[in-house]
């Protein structure tokens, strides 16, 4: 009788030990998304009642390459950063599963959903622009011919390594079409060099290595938030902006499957959406009131974009090609 | 008994590095990816990386040629400089490399503001220029002990017989050096070779040795099949250059130079390769204080450094606390290691260990994840696993000359005062080595401080803030200045740990001199 007693409890205190523990959402998210933790992440833990836990990664390739890795025993319940491209290649290696959030609603651009499955949902986006430096660039070119006229004058991302060097490359095959080769015989001679990220592209621009560098159409926006001056602007070419947006996903093989939906949703939410232009420097997905600093930020006119369909299993085979280009 | 228990334990050494990467290839290598290997592109990129490390290699021999005659002919203050610049290929980090390099020789930088000097950064000649400059002190360490080596009695003989200076040079002395002039080629160049940083960031992306692409694999096309088979073709290579050349002589920095003068050619070369090697290290130190947009000295971001507000969100110095001692932990573990692999070292050892350094850190760094991610074994483990493999080399080449020239006649004399074999190891060996040992550990120690690949792979920042990983964060956070403060604390920290070792072997000479 004792022993059973004895038993009992210890039963009892498991169960109410087990009850007590929160449950735990692990979210891949990219470096400069650190901004989470200090004040979105508790605002969930404390409406959902769990533990939100952050891995950072230097971008979103590298989440794709992790989701990659543990595909056998997924870690991760959210993946957060994926564009058009990178959700493509996930699908395609089964890392994702399908969610459509009934707060994606009140768009703030059309278009934005690239993923009509809902294998990515939208949760901010950006605008591709050329940076430059006007005291050093007086002639400030219109179009990507003309740009690709200056010798040795752009900065750029290497589309093999970085996301925003892949939609660089995007986005020029997205105005050029199949003549998109043609033109980086051109702009080969332009190119002072391709860096591993934006971050070192910044820094070899702010060292004067050359006056222009592709970067993104909200910089004006956050030197004036930053330095409370613009030094640097930035230019759109006639032929169209490439609109990069960036998507949560669902992991496959998530163990926190509901908890998970609800941080897609959670960053729909007003209260993230908000907070999306002064720390992702790019425009939320939904409707919000933008920042004063934002009236600095180029907001394009004319866009240019490629479907699923065209870009679907092509990516591969225009790295390559583009790299035999640029040898 | 001997034989048996040496090759037992170099297995269990390859193991540690094989048995992920087969696990690794098991996971992801298929047919497809391993006949990549031998695609046009490929084939490319392996002659691409052939010759621009045979390049780099020539280049610095050529720059180390006058100052390595001349380390070998003198023992004043400007060879005690010239010495000291082996700290560069070991212990400077490539990333304060490569901002230097930058700030001297880009179409911005010192020498075209000064000179005009344009067009050079971003080309084949600057990366060959770059690993020229990162490793001709290698050359320059070997080839002046090995000039000192030459017993002089040989060159007077041979002048005695009427041999001209030239004649003197090729075939004697060129002669006498040239197991150690192979030793050095192979390590410049098995480190051009597999070089990353600088093809990366001094080439601007214009060039693709295997290791660049390898990454570019995992990091743009995810195609880890295509990138293991590119890993396991950089691995055949170095294996088979070690195999083939690899013989140990170790550096015995005890030798005193020979006689003889070095005349004005080989002191204006030494000058020349200081004022370019210093200025390498230099020009990064000398960017983190000097504003050039005000032309002024900017020490505050030295001062932020300090702040609590980016201490509590980016771990500085609980990061330099952290790295500090499991660098030291790692070292001292690596240093035990290697002294007990290098007596029980056979003819093929050096070759083993060798290899070892074609298998690419960031593919090593993603099979001890994979091990994590399959078979739950814990991350400290893994990534004190990933520091010992990666510094086990440093530590070997070493200690190597330093254990193996250990007088057995004291031992013997031990033995027949009957002392065990432990307690002659404790009580006699130990202690004459002692100082060896510690000159090791302080070097893995200056090695491993820096380490970023493994550990960022390892996510260690998730239960261990690291010196590299807060500096990554900051740099990625625009706090790129103070930053560039933190590179420089952090590479003060690993000089003073070299300039220790360099203290200290001066210890372990004037032991070994005073001995009876």
């Amino acid at each position: 009788m004792k022993m059973l007693i004895v038993i009992l409890a210890i039963f009892g205190t498991l169960q109410a030990a087990s009850a007590a523990v929160k449950p735990e959402l692990t979210v891949y998210i990219y470096e400069s998304m650190g901004w989470i933790s200090e004040k979105m992440a508790p605002e969930f833990e404390k409406r959902n009642d769990c533990t939100l836990k952050l891995v950072k990664f230097t971008d979103a390739g590298s989440i794709l390459a992790r989701l990659k890795l543990e595909a056998s025993s997924p870690r991760a319940d959210v993946a957060v950063g994926f564009t058009q491209a990178l959700t493509l290649l996930a699908r395609k290696a089964g890392l994702l599963s399908a969610y459509q959030s009934k707060s994606l609603t009140n768009l703030s651009l059309d278009g934005l959903v690239f993923d009509a499955d809902g294998y990515a949902t939208p949760y901010d986006y950006g605008s591709l622009a050329f940076v430059y430096d006007p005291a050093k660039l007086t002639n400030v070119p219109k179009s990507f011919r003309e740009v690709a006229a200056m010798k040795r004058s752009l900065l750029m991302q290497d589309p093999r390594i970085s996301s925003t060097g892949q939609d660089f490359l995007l986005w020029t095959i997205a105005v050029f079409g199949k003549d998109w080769k043609d033109f980086w015989k051109t702009m080969k001679s332009a190119v002072l060099a391709r860096t591993p990220g934006w971050d070192e592209s910044f820094a070899k621009f702010e060292a004067g290595e050359a006056p222009m560098m592709v970067s993104y159409a909200t910089d004006g926006a956050y030197a004036f938030q930053n330095y409370g001056a613009v030094k640097y602007q930035a230019f759109l070419p006639e032929e169209g902006a490439y609109i990069q947006v960036e998507g949560v996903s669902l992991v496959k093989g998530t163990k926190r499957e509901a908890l998970a939906k609800k941080f897609i949703d959670f960053m729909l939410s007003p209260d993230f959406q908000n907070e999306i232009p002064l720390h992702q420097w790019m425009f939320p997905a939904t409707k919000v009131a933008l920042p004063e600093c934002f009236r600095y930020a180029l907001i394009p006119t004319k866009t240019v974009s490629l479907k699923n369909a065209e870009l679907e299993g092509m990516l591969e085979k225009w790295l390559i090609e583009w790299e035999e280009i640029m040898k | 008994m001997k034989k048996q228990a040496s090759v037992a334990v170099y297995l269990f050494y390859l193991s540690l590095w094989l048995a992920p990467l087969a696990l690794l290839c098991s996971g992801f290598l298929d047919v497809r990816g391993l006949l990549s290997v031998f695609s046009p592109r490929n084939t490319g990129i392996l002659l691409f990386s052939l010759a621009q490390a045979a390049l780099s290699t020539a280049a610095a021999f050529l720059l180390a040629l006058l100052p390595g005659v001349y380390l070998s002919k003198k023992s004043g203050f400007l060879s005690k400089i010239i010495a000291s610049t082996l700290f560069i290929p070991f212990f400077y980090p490539v990333v304060s490399a490569v901002t230097a390099f930058s700030l001297l020789y880009s179409d911005t930088g010192i020498l075209a503001h000064a000179f005009g000097f344009h067009g050079f950064l971003y080309t084949l000649p600057a990366v060959i220029f770059a690993h020229a400059l990162y490793n001709a002190p290698i050359f320059v360490s070997y080839l002046g002990e090995a000039l000192r080596k030459v017993p002089e009695e040989l060159i007077e003989s041979a002048k005695t017989e009427g041999a001209s200076g030239l004649q003197i040079f090729i075939r004697i002395k060129l002669q006498l050096v040239m197991p150690a002039l192979r030793k050095a080629c192979l390590l410049v160049f098995v480190y051009s070779f597999t070089s990353f940083g600088v093809i990366l960031a001094i080439g601007g992306g214009g060039f693709f040795n295997l290791e660049t692409a390898i990454v570019t694999e995992m990091r743009g096309s995810f195609d880890f099949s295509r990138a293991l088979g590119l890993a396991l073709l950089q691995l055949a290579v170095v294996s088979a250059l070690a195999f083939l050349n690899f013989r140990s002589d170790g550096v015995n920095d005890d030798l005193q130079p020979s006689q003889g003068k070095a005349g004005p050619v080989f002191t204006a070369g030494s000058l020349l390769f200081l004022a370019l090697e210093l200025s390498f290290v230099g020009a990064g130190l000398f960017a983190s204080v000097w504003r050039f947009d005000f032309a002024r000295f900017d020490l505050s971001p030295y001062l932020q450094l300090f702040s609590r507000e980016l201490n509590a969100k980016f771990h500085i110095w609980e990061g330099v606390r952290n790295s500090a001692f499991l660098s030291l932990f790692a070292a001292a573990v690596v240093t035990v290691l290697s002294m007990a692999m290098i007596k029980l070292k056979r003819s093929w050892s050096d070759g083993v260990v060798t290899a070892t350094l074609g298998i690419s850190a960031a593919v090593l760094s993603i099979s001890l994840l994979y091990l994590n991610i399959r078979f739950g074994v814990p991350m400290g483990a893994l990534l004190l696993l990933g520091y010992v493999l990666l510094a086990f080399p440093v530590a070997w080449s070493y200690l190597d000359f330093h254990v193996r020239q250990f007088d057995p006649a004291i031992l013997e004399a031990a033995r027949v005062d009957g002392a065990g074999r432990v307690q002659a190891f404790l009580f006699v060996e130990l202690p004459l080595l002692l100082p060896s040992l510690a000159v090791s550990t302080l070097q893995v120690f200056a090695v491993l401080y820096g380490e970023f690949t493994v550990a960022y792979t390892m996510q260690a920042d998730q239960f261990l803030p690291l010196s590299p990983l807060s500096n990554f964060a900051l740099a990625t956070s625009h706090h790129a200045r103070e930053s560039a403060a933190f590179s420089t604390v952090n590479l003060l920290l690993v000089l003073a740990a070299f300039l220790i070792t360099h203290r200290l072997s001066s210890v372990q000479k004037v032991v070994r001199d005073n001995r009876p």
